[in-house]
């Protein structure tokens, strides 16, 4: 089974986005902060983080950064989700490290496709 | 005011003896005709220091009797005697017609008449030709008659003007109006010094002495001239005799009004005697004293303005500036509030979502309606809030442009699928026409597609089971490549009074249709505002009851918001290594992904000083440098960079957040990017600086700045060193030192042109070898056209350049560059 780590500090949307993934047979891990989130990412290793860009403490693009830079967690893929859907977001997340970007609501159709397609080729 | 002073009884008798001889004389001395010309130039005189008295007196009026002087209609109005009454009684004149007559104004104008020091008379000339005469003699005594003003004519021109006499020295000139019957003119010169600075002259009605003027010249005419020239000879006795008492003192104040004409504040004139002379002598000097208070007070006003400007300036900087700052803080504000909104925002639409996906597994469908009425509202909302942050970014002026190079019908593809869901939901068919060879273009994506959207879902929303079409299209326009999109509905349409108010932010077409359809009603104006960021225009056409099509023009290649990027690149070290200088390991990360993809080496440093340490260990042939250290700063490294000769040639990339380029180039940078990095620019730069030498140096001569920006970038791309003049002359300075590899070369030029600055460079030693590629939008004659044949390489016409052809031009030079000095 596919194992995602949700990482996001808000509870209404970890607890939605978690449902909603489980509902669709993906394996969740859910983190509330960065520092959890990244070590859950080396505990679990999940094919795929769910990254909230706005995070307390260190933020998302920083444990995104710190992923990268982790033995063992460098080649997790990272899928950023930020509600700024402001111009240069998507560069930003792309300049951490993140693989692809979601601007939050997510718009599951969509999330869906991106988690497969970054979830599907593991070698 | 009307009283018999000693002035006026001399001048009585003066007028009388003038008068005399005038009559007696006149029929010997006919007025030679160069005497006419030295009238005529008289007259002019005359009559600009009449104006300036009048000017004078025109102020003094103002002063006294505000109000009247100007009409509230705005009509000329002037001051002028009402008709040859003994009762001489000023009347305030609009037109031909008196308005207003006032003794009080007889008497000032009287009294200004003598505090400018002419005693006669003043005229203003109306628009319509007409000439307002001031009287200002008195009246009562039988001289008043002839002294009286009348309306005269210029005897040379026919021209009405002022008429008088003038109590002043010099010779008398007799003059009889050529033109009219009516009137007989004395003329006298007024001389300050040699120079002839004003004529008065006086004019007599006809009628009166018509008979004896006529007897006098029969008289003459018969024989009778011993006695006419004894009278003359009495009479101009008895006029020297008067009048030379009264010219020292009238000399006095005729000094003094000139001198005051001349804006000077003459001296307070030193005159004893009692009688008019006088007074009138006093009268200047308390005019004098008036007029230079009114200077002053007028002066102290000029002052007071101008301070209260420069503080009312100083108030609108601070006021602008404290608008800024709200600015700043609205769009915070907004940027937050989006975010805050969003949160719960993602939990509603999230859990309605949720919540229909139980509902239709539990197979309670009756909710199914309910939740989706949530979602949707929760979408529109979240689309509300969207809208109005773009919109505020945008009129805050803090939209910026990603451009980027795609291909044009991936992107049409991509919306249109996106859109799909959207045309279904009204039962409409989407028709989709692309015109051959769209090719790539250089845009900013997501504003494209999102303007794309906007129109689509725009037309899908008030067209229902009908047909939405969508042309895209590369059209070639003004010597520009445009992709034209176009969207046409077979909707509800619009009338053309919807269609005025259609791209006025929250309108719709009307009120209720957003009732009915939905919508914020602000995308219509985020889409113009978009395309008009990139260039381009948005248009529509509508018919009520047919549907609308709005089009979109963009230029293929979008330009950067302008920045001069003018600037001439170093010499770059050995071919090699890039060295990246950021503190942020995710820039060295992309920077190094980016590269390496080019086979291109990268070394990292991570602080300023360590920078500057690899700098000198590696010689890298490019580095890329950021702003925002901790320690060293981006700007210090810069600095210390460009000071060390062995690593002054290194071409530096700025690459950083800062937006200061003129600091940057003004450092010695060679380029500058800012984050968000455009990966493709960045190894077009990378791949330029490294190659310098191999890539060559291109020369734009060209004054269109579009041109050259269109110019510089296919060079660039094909890894050309780019230096740009505006006209021929620039061009010849950019190549002083050593010349370039290639010149494109536009002919209509301002300062030097295109076939100067050619003849110019082959005058050069080796000039001849560089190869020359006109590119111009001239229509060339035959004898240009040979003549450029023999000397350029190529040429191009600007209005129709292919592209293709271009580009495999700039390829042949950059592929065998010219031998130099052969």
């Amino acid at each position: 089974m596919t194992k995602i780590l949700l990482v996001e500090d808000n509870d209404l949307n970890r607890d939605m986005l978690s449902r909603r993934l489980t509902k669709r047979g993906y394996e969740v891990v859910t983190a509330t902060d960065g520092e959890e989130g990244l070590v859950l990412a080396q505990a679990e290793q999940p094919d795929l983080v769910l990254m909230d860009m706005s995070l307390p403490g260190i933020d998302g693009w920083e444990t995104t950064r710190r992923l990268r830079a982790g033995a063992g967690t460098s080649t997790i893929p990272v899928i950023a989700l930020t509600a700024h859907a402001m111009a240069g977001d998507r560069e930003r997340a792309l300049e951490a490290g993140c693989d692809d970007y979601d601007t939050k609501p997510v718009e599951m159709d969509r999330l869906l496709l991106k988690i497969e397609s970054l979830t599907r080729p593991r070698p | 005011m009307v009283k018999t002073g000693s002035i006026a009884t001399k001048v009585a008798l003066v007028v009388s003896a003038v008068v005399v001889a005038a009559l007696a004389l006149v029929g010997v001395f006919a007025l030679r005709s160069s005497d006419k010309e030295l009238v005529r130039l008289q007259l002019d005189q005359a009559s600009r220091r009449l104006n300036t008295n009048l000017a004078i007196a025109e102020r003094i009026f103002e002063e006294r009797f505000p109000g009247e002087w100007r009409l509230a209609d705005g009509a000329p109005v002037g001051f002028g005697q009402g008709s040859q009454s003994e009762s001489l009684t000023t009347h305030l004149y609009k037109g031909e017609t008196p308005i207003l007559a006032n003794p009080e104004v007889t008497a000032l104008l009287l009294e200004v008449a003598r505090l400018t020091g002419t005693e006669l008379s003043f005229a203003q000339r109306l628009p319509d030709n007409r000439v307002l005469l001031l009287a200002t003699s008195d009246t009562g005594s039988t001289s008043a008659r002839v002294l009286t003003v009348m309306r005269s004519r210029d005897p040379s021109t026919g021209e009405p003007v002022a008429a008088g006499l003038a109590l002043m020295e010099g010779e008398p000139v007799f003059g009889r109006s050529t033109e009219g019957e009516d009137d007989w003119t004395l003329y006298r010169t007024i001389r300050a010094g040699n120079d002839i600075v004003g004529v008065f002259y006086a004019a007599t009605p006809y009628g009166p002495f018509a008979e004896s003027a006529a007897a006098a010249s029969r008289s003459v005419a018969e024989g009778l001239l011993p006695v006419v020239l004894m009278v003359a000879a009495g009479a101009s006795l008895l006029l020297f005799l008067l009048t030379r008492g009264m010219l020292r003192p009238l000399r006095a104040i005729h000094h003094a009004v000139a001198r005051l004409g001349e804006g000077e504040w003459p001296q307070e004139i030193q005159v004893r005697s009692r009688d008019e002379v006088g007074e009138l002598a006093r009268a200047f000097n308390r005019m004098a004293a008036d007029l230079r208070q009114i200077y002053a007070t007028i002066e102290e006003k000029v002052h007071l303005r101008t301070r209260e400007l420069e503080e009312s300036n100083t108030a609108l900087g601070a006021a602008r500036e404290a608008a800024d700052v709200a600015n700043q803080a609205k769009s915070r504000f907004l940027a937050n509030m989006s975010h805050e909104l969003r949160t719960p925002l993602n939990a509603i639409i999230g859990y309605s979502e949720m919540l229909e996906e139980e509902a239709e597994d539990r197979e309670q469908t009756d909710l199914i309606p309910d939740l989706q009425k949530i979602h949707g509202a929760g979408r529109h909302l979240l689309q509300l809030i969207n809208d109005i942050l773009d919109l505020s970014k945008i009129e805050a002026g803090r939209m910026d442009l990603y451009l980027e190079t795609f291909d044009a019908k991936a992107m049409v593809d991509e919306v249109v699928s996106t859109i799909q869901p959207l045309i279904r939901q009204k039962a409409n068919t989407l028709r989709v026409t692309l015109g051959d060879g769209l090719g790539p273009m250089h845009a900013d994506l997501t504003k494209l597609r999102q303007a794309l959207f906007n129109l689509l879902s725009n037309a899908s929303k008030f067209t229902e089971a009908g047909t939405i079409e969508l042309r895209v299209s590369r059209e070639l326009r003004d010597g520009m490549e445009w992709i034209v999109c176009a969207v046409r509905d077979s909707g509800i349409g619009m009338t053309a009074e919807q269609l005025a108010r259609l791209f006025q932010p929250f309108s719709q077409a009307d009120a209720s249709t957003t009732r009915k359809y939905g919508g914020t009603g602000l995308g219509l104006t985020i889409t113009k505002r978009f395309c008009e960021m990139m260039g381009g225009t948005v248009t529509v056409e509508s018919v009520p009851g047919e549907g609308s099509t709005f089009t979109i023009h963009l230029p293929a290649d979008v330009l950067p918001p302008p920045v001069t990027t003018e600037h001439v690149a170093g010499v770059a070290g050995p071919a090699g290594t890039v060295l990246v200088i950021d503190d942020d390991a995710a820039m060295h990360d992309l920077v190094r992904r980016t590269l390496d993809k080019e086979g291109i080496n990268v070394i990292s440093a991570f602080g300023g000083d360590e920078g500057l340490l690899l700098a000198r260990e590696a010689k890298p042939a490019v580095i890329t440098l950021d702003v925002m250290m901790p320690g060293n700063d981006g700007w210090n490294v810069l600095r210390s960079l460009k000071a060390d000769p062995s690593l002054s040639s290194i071409p530096v990339v700025m690459l950083t957040i800062v937006d200061d380029k003129n600091l940057g180039f003004s450092l010695g940078a060679s380029e500058y990017l800012t984050k968000p990095v455009d990966r493709e620019r960045l190894v077009r730069v990378i791949r330029r600086l490294r190659a310098d030498g191999t890539g060559g140096r291109a020369l734009i001569v060209d004054d269109d700045p579009a041109a050259r920006e269109r110019m510089r970038h296919m060079l660039e791309q094909e890894a050309w060193e780019v230096f740009e003049a505006p006209h021929g002359r620039a061009g010849l300075d950019v190549m002083a030192d050593r010349l370039p590899d290639l010149i494109l070369l536009d002919l209509m030029m301002p300062e030097m042109d295109g076939f100067e600055f050619l003849a110019a460079l082959h005058a050069r030693e080796g000039g001849r070898s560089v190869p020359v590629v006109v590119v111009t939008g001239a229509d060339l004659t035959p004898a240009e056209r040979e003549h450029l044949a023999v000397n350029v390489a190529k040429v191009f016409d600007k209005r129709h350049l292919d592209e293709a052809e271009f580009l495999t031009e700039l390829r042949r030079h950059l592929g065998a560059p010219a031998t130099k000095g052969s």
